[in-house]
């Protein structure tokens, strides 16, 4: 690559952060010039990006195929029913506390299904999820298998102030989730999570705690996705272990991150917008449209392995996000020039 | 000299088979020791061992003062014991820097523009600079094997296994690896190496273990090594001219 190319793409970068900057005050001051069905519509489209981006922290990065995260975002969505109902903590405040609490499940669901390997590491993710749907079920104190509803929790609140704050804290999540990831891909534990993903036997002989990097990972992602649950069914006001704990999320979460690039930080932001796109060009098929989407992610999956995202950054070599760590031309002649002379074992 | 490495009546058995029978050994510290057998000895299985990969079945290992019998393998490299795999196995998704980062950043602890300029150095050494920014994946044989070695020594080990890094090479590249590793040696690390291309080895090593199904045959002054009627016997038509 050319000093220009790197150049241009630097310039088109930093322009993208600018109006990524705009675009996002314009979004915060939403509730003032937005109407309710504008607020839930990008609401909704924050909060998929955020259980998006959770699901591939854990596949794109970590290398974990779950197909039970929605344990994750059901614990979320009955901590907010719990406390908000029954102990009369502020929902809002409750967000936070559903991702400690979720986080803190994640441990022991952790010790259970990474005794298992590859399919059967899914499947057991999925099983624990049924298991607490099934649970639930049968709890009547907290609705049983028909759920309860919020709304007695939410109604001291006043309307347009509810309506604003669940909107800013999807907002929150959304972009806030989005940078997190980035920042752990940039850290040591991004490095040891890329590693483990590519080789577990090569990481180990490395020096990398393999369980203990896993684990991180996991927890961080229960983290997010119980914030996003317990904000997810404030939006929705109604929670039953059917709808909490339903695959229909994690399903939901692989087609995003896939159309929009597996292993990427934009992906989940492309494929958000894509799924958006798809969902409204085909309101009027009923079924059709679970089948249409179904192909869209297959042909994604044959023709563009990487996704949309994946497919662009690397035909254009541009990243909004870059998590590599290069090192530069210019950077490597002033390290050879503070760098003590080493023999040069190979220059006869 | 002190002794960096003492491996203790080590017995490891894959269900009925005995891969590892009573091997005792140990390796000074700055030493060079080679380790020749035929396929299938048991020489891969022993550096698992060292490194922590398989657990033995009876017997200690102990590095340094340590028995290290016990402890996971990212924490024997931490310890100072550098590992380079027979099959290599690169971080594929990642760049050539990022691979050495991996072990300069976990097994080396070092951090930042320390832990940079420590993997620019070694990938200078190994001829892999010119494609640091280079996808792993991408990388032909010897390359990934070099990378392997350049891994290895970023963890900063006091004792350094190498399976088999020559296998597969020109004359010319294993000239290039015998230079390589005779400069580490120089630095002061302990190598254990294992090689069926023994003139390379014997240039190197100052002591040769010769194993066979899972026992030492032989050990001492390479020539000497060479020169046991039984390992003439095991190795007859396996070396190359
Ligand atoms: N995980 C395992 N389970 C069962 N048998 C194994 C296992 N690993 C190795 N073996 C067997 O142990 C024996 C020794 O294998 P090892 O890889 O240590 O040989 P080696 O001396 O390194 O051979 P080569 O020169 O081909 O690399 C072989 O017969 C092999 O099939
Ligand atoms: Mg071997």
């Amino acid at each position: 690559m050319s000093l220009l190319e790197l150049e241009n793409a630097s310039r088109l970068q930093h322009g993208v952060w600018i109006a990524a900057a705009a675009l996002l005050a314009v979004l915060i001051l939403a509730p003032w010039w937005a109407d309710d069905s504008d607020l839930r519509s990008i609401a909704e489209f924050a909060y998929l990006v955020a259980i998006a981006q959770m699901w591939n922290l854990l596949a794109g990065y970590g290398g974990l195929i779950s197909v039970g995260q929605q344990v994750f975002i059901g614990i979320g969505g009955y901590t907010l029913l719990i406390l908000s109902l029954d102990a009369g903590i502020s929902p809002f405040l409750c967000i936070p506390v559903a991702g400690v609490v979720s986080a803190l499940f994640a441990v022991p669901i952790a010790a259970v299904v990474f005794r298992l390997q590859g399919p059967y590491f899914a499947i057991g993710t999925w099983v624990v999820a049924d298991v607490f749907r099934l649970a639930l079920d049968n709890v009547p104190a907290i609705g049983g298998g028909s759920g309860k509803s919020l709304t007695s929790a939410l109604m001291s609140i006043p309307g347009w102030q509810r309506e604003a704050t669940t909107y800013w804290i999807a907002l929150g999540l959304g972009v806030g989730l989005t940078i997190g990831v980035y920042l752990i891909l940039r850290s040591r534990l991004g490095l040891a999570m890329t590693a483990v993903r590519d080789s577990v036997p090569a990481s180990e002989s490395l020096g990398v705690r393999v369980g203990r990097t896993k684990l991180l990972i996991y927890v961080a992602s229960a983290l997010g996705l119980g914030m996003a649950g317990a904000l997810i069914y404030l939006t929705k006001l109604r929670v039953s272990p059917d709808a909490a704990f339903s695959m229909d999320w994690t399903v939901l979460m692989i087609f995003i991150v896939v159309i929009g690039g597996i292993g990427t930080v934009e992906g989940p932001i492309v494929g958000t917008a894509v799924f958006f796109f798809l969902r409204a060009m085909l309101a009027d098929f009923g079924p059709w449209y679970l089948v249409i989407l179904g192909s869209v992610a297959v042909v994604v999956m044959l023709k563009a392995r990487r996704g949309i995202w994946g497919w662009v950054a690397g035909r254009f070599n541009f990243h909004v996000f870059p998590t590599r760590r290069r090192i530069r031309v210019n950077s490597l002649r002033s390290g050879f020039a503070e760098m003590p002379p080493s023999p040069r074992y190979l220059t006869e | 000299m002190p002794t960096i490495l003492t491996v203790e009546q080590v017995c490891k058995q894959f269900g009925s088979v005995i891969v590892a029978d009573d091997i005792n050994l140990t390796v000074a510290e700055g030493e060079a020791v080679g380790i020749i057998g035929p396929n299938g000895a048991g020489k891969t299985t022993l550096f698992n061992m060292i490194a922590g990969s398989i657990q033995p079945t009876s017997g200690r290992i102990i590095f340094g003062y340590r028995n290290i019998t016990k402890l996971r393998p990212p924490d024997r490299c931490r310890a100072g014991i550098g590992r380079s795999h027979q099959i290599p196995r690169p971080f594929s998704g990642i760049s050539v820097y990022e691979n050495t980062l991996v072990g300069a950043t976990f097994g080396g602890g070092r951090e930042g523009v320390d832990a940079k300029r420590r993997c620019i150095d070694i990938l200078d050494r190994l001829g892999l600079l010119a494609k640091a920014n280079q996808l792993a994946g991408s990388l032909g044989l010897l390359d990934r094997k070099r990378l392997e070695l350049a891994r290895a020594l970023a963890t900063e080990p006091r004792l350094l296994l190498l399976d088999e890094i020559a296998g597969g090479l020109t004359d010319e590249e294993v000239h290039q690896l015998i230079r390589i590793v005779t400069a580490i040696r120089a630095t002061g690390v302990a190598i254990l190496w294992i090689e069926h291309i023994v003139h390379a080895l014997i240039s190197v090593v100052d002591r040769l273990i010769a194993m066979h199904v899972g026992r030492l045959l032989a050990e001492g002054a390479p020539a000497a090594v060479m020169a046991n009627a039984e390992v003439q016997e095991v190795y007859l038509g396996i070396e190359e001219p």
